[in-house]
């Protein structure tokens, strides 16, 4: 392998990483929206 | 005299927005991201020893420097909850060792990409390497704590017990290449390295910065929510169960 395939390897790596995380995040986060205002509307509705 | 509206109250709002520092940050990242990158791509000069494969430098040492950043504010979100026992602190700590996680495991794999061309090995033992492993391990197994205790007082308290007993291994990896003869070379710094170098560093560290502030922020966030849902939940429930009973 060439020097030039390490380097795309950790450049291609780190991205997958930080990309895939980020995402996980977003998702993570509009579940949790999700949760919260269902809980919320639910609760007004028994009212 | 100030007066709060009840509608402004988190308890009383479906949900709260997204502070805006948080959003601007989910863009501000990945652009200065890309901006570094390519500029470390394309403007570094070719190291005398290395050759290009010096250009790895510019993801490996930032994702170490945030992954003892990460570590660093775990140890003080740990300290604060055991000191003040505010749950908010408690979730700055397990958000802030998520991304510890990430960004440990990240700087291994990143590590072992540069070794096998320059070392001519994939891993070896060295003491810099093996102890930033074993950070790794902790930051999993904090999150494994976290995961299987069930009751949140006690979840909390312990997870902020590992949490502090294993930033204190931080120091021990920094100083590593100094306290024992290793094959890693010594702490890579704006001071150690030809100034020609330090600006694409400089720019990459930022921008890794901005992402390790909003994967903490946005984890916090996230786990508040969650918790708010719950709570919302049990307040139904226990609703329910007291009409039942009325």
């Amino acid at each position: 392998m060439t020097n030039w395939t390490y380097i795309w390897m950790a450049y291609g790596l780190t991205w997958i990483v930080l990309a895939s995380y980020s995402t996980y995040l977003r998702l993570r986060v509009r579940r949790a929206e999700e949760a919260a205002r269902g809980a919320h509307e639910e609760r007004g509705e028994r009212r | 005299m100030t007066t709060v509206s009840p509608v402004s109250t988190p308890t009383r709002r479906a949900v709260e927005p997204a502070p805006r520092w948080l959003a601007a940050l989910g863009w501000i990242a990945p652009l200065s991201f890309v901006a570094a990158q390519a500029a470390a791509l394309l403007t570094s000069p070719p190291d005398k020893d290395m050759g290009d494969l010096q250009k790895i430098l510019y993801v490996h040492v930032p994702a170490a420097w945030m992954a003892f950043l990460a570590f660093l504010s775990l140890f003080v979100s740990s300290v604060l909850f055991l000191w003040k026992r505010d749950d908010r602190h408690d979730l700055v700590a397990a958000s802030s060792a998520e991304a510890a996680a990430v960004l440990t495991g990240l700087t291994l794999a990143l590590g072992s990409i540069w070794g096998r061309p320059t070392w001519g090995v994939w891993w070896t033992w060295d003491a810099r390497l093996t102890s930033t492993a074993v950070l790794f391990l902790i930051s999993v197994g904090y999150l494994s704590l976290r995961a299987f205790t069930e009751d949140p007082d006690r979840r909390a308290r312990w997870s902020a017990a590992v949490g502090i007993l294993g930033a204190l291994n931080v120091p021990i990896v920094y100083m590593s290449v100094k306290w024992w003869r290793t094959l890693h070379q010594v702490q890579s710094a704006p001071s150690t390295m030809d100034p020609s170098y330090v600006r694409g560093l400089r720019t990459n560290a930022f921008a890794f910065l901005f992402f390790l502030i909003w994967f903490i922020g946005m984890r916090y966030r996230a786990m508040r929510l969650e918790r708010l849902a719950e709570q919302r939940q049990e307040e139904m429930e226990l609703g329910v169960a007291t009409g039942e009973r009325a």
